[in-house]
């Protein structure tokens, strides 16, 4: 079933439908909050506030075709909001700021990475521009998603995505490379 | 060079799901969010939320008070939002409602009653998307919409 299909069958009351929504599109509100750099904890507050949000707006949703995109804006207004707001509340607790925003940023366990060559990759991301992570966490959602919600999540214009994808993945390229391990451009087993 | 980039992202895309995949709570949450729907009340909008005005605008007395407006014809909730050590703390002036006010939270529902001047206190909440639901003087269950606190 198709997007409009599905959210028609969700207005109706119909949960498998709406599971179905969350299938498709819950990886796509993960990466975008995490691309912010959330804690898990914070991203499954916007991700779930984006949710209730559609619940509430079930009836309400006037471009089906533009569910993406409606998603995508709210997970990454919320995920500001909540920049924010850590930011203020460190702020008048403490007078000065602390360290880095919002959070240590994800701590994505190396431990469950097996290969070295995917914990290199890791730690190279987290040395890219805060631009680069953001787009690149999203571009490596699952179940990938398209450009248009790319671009309506991060609020870049389509056309800019692959230009600074084929950039920021370039510079990936140099970190690892620099990293002293082997290419990943697939100079040792090519998988 | 678009099949190396091609590739590259694959293998990213499977350290991600080996390393940072959507957890279990997270999409069992978001189908459970589903039974949230209520389409027999009323929803109250958002017209203020002090986050969102540029500073000095609103948020006059007390910066580390959020300010969220909510309002529905005859109706309107206004809430007062305090963080301390990670509990949240509601103030709520109700107009055009009487009674109790509900206020739901990650599955918790917790009651206050309306006072003659039409506020409500709940304390010690958690953190997390939140809705407030109000009986109109006529009878018509209003209900705010969700908002990260």
């Amino acid at each position: 079933m198709d997007t409009t299909a599905l959210l028609a069958s969700a207005a109706g009351g119909d949960q498998g439908a709406w599971n179905a929504l969350v299938e498709r599109y819950n990886g796509l509100l993960w990466s975008i909050a995490r691309g912010y750099r959330l804690s898990a904890a914070d991203a499954a507050d916007v991700v779930q506030a984006t949710w209730l949000k559609l619940v509430e707006h079930l009836d309400r949703i006037e471009d089906p075709e533009r569910l993406p995109s409606w998603l995508g804006t709210t997970v990454r207004r919320e995920c500001l909001q909540l920049i924010r707001r850590t930011v203020r509340q460190r702020l008048t607790s403490n007078g000065e700021l602390l360290e880095s925003l919002p959070d240590p940023g994800p701590t994505l366990d190396h431990a469950l990475l097996v290969e070295e060559r995917d914990a290199a990759l890791w730690r190279a991301l987290a040395e890219l521009s805060e631009a680069c992570q953001r787009l690149l966490r999203v571009l490596m959602a699952s179940p990938p998603p398209a450009y248009a919600e790319v671009a309506a999540a991060l609020d870049m214009p389509v056309g800019s995505i692959g230009p600074t994808r084929q950039r920021c993945l370039g510079r990936l390229r140099d970190l690892v490379r620099n990293d002293e391990l082997l290419g990943v451009d697939g100079t040792e087993d090519g998988s | 060079m678009n099949d190396d980039d091609d590739e590259l992202l694959a293998r990213l895309r499977r350290a991600a799901d080996a390393a940072d995949p959507v957890p279990d709570l997270v999409r069992l949450s978001a189908q459970a969010a589903f039974a949230t729907r209520r389409i027999d009340e009323e929803l109250a909008d958002l017209v203020l939320d002090s986050e969102l005005v540029a500073p000095g605008q609103v948020r006059a007395a007390d910066d580390d008070v959020r300010l969220l407006s909510f309002e529905a014809p005859g109706v309107s909730v206004e809430l007062q939002i305090e963080h301390a050590s990670g509990r949240v703390s509601l103030r709520g002036l109700v107009s055009g409602a009487v009674g109790e006010a509900v206020v739901e939270i990650a599955g918790e529902r917790r009651t206050a009653p309306i006072d003659d001047e039409g506020w409500f206190v709940v304390a010690g909440l958690p953190r997390g998307a939140t809705r407030v639901r109000v009986t109109a003087e006529d009878g018509r269950e209003i209900t705010t919409g969700w908002a990260l606190l």
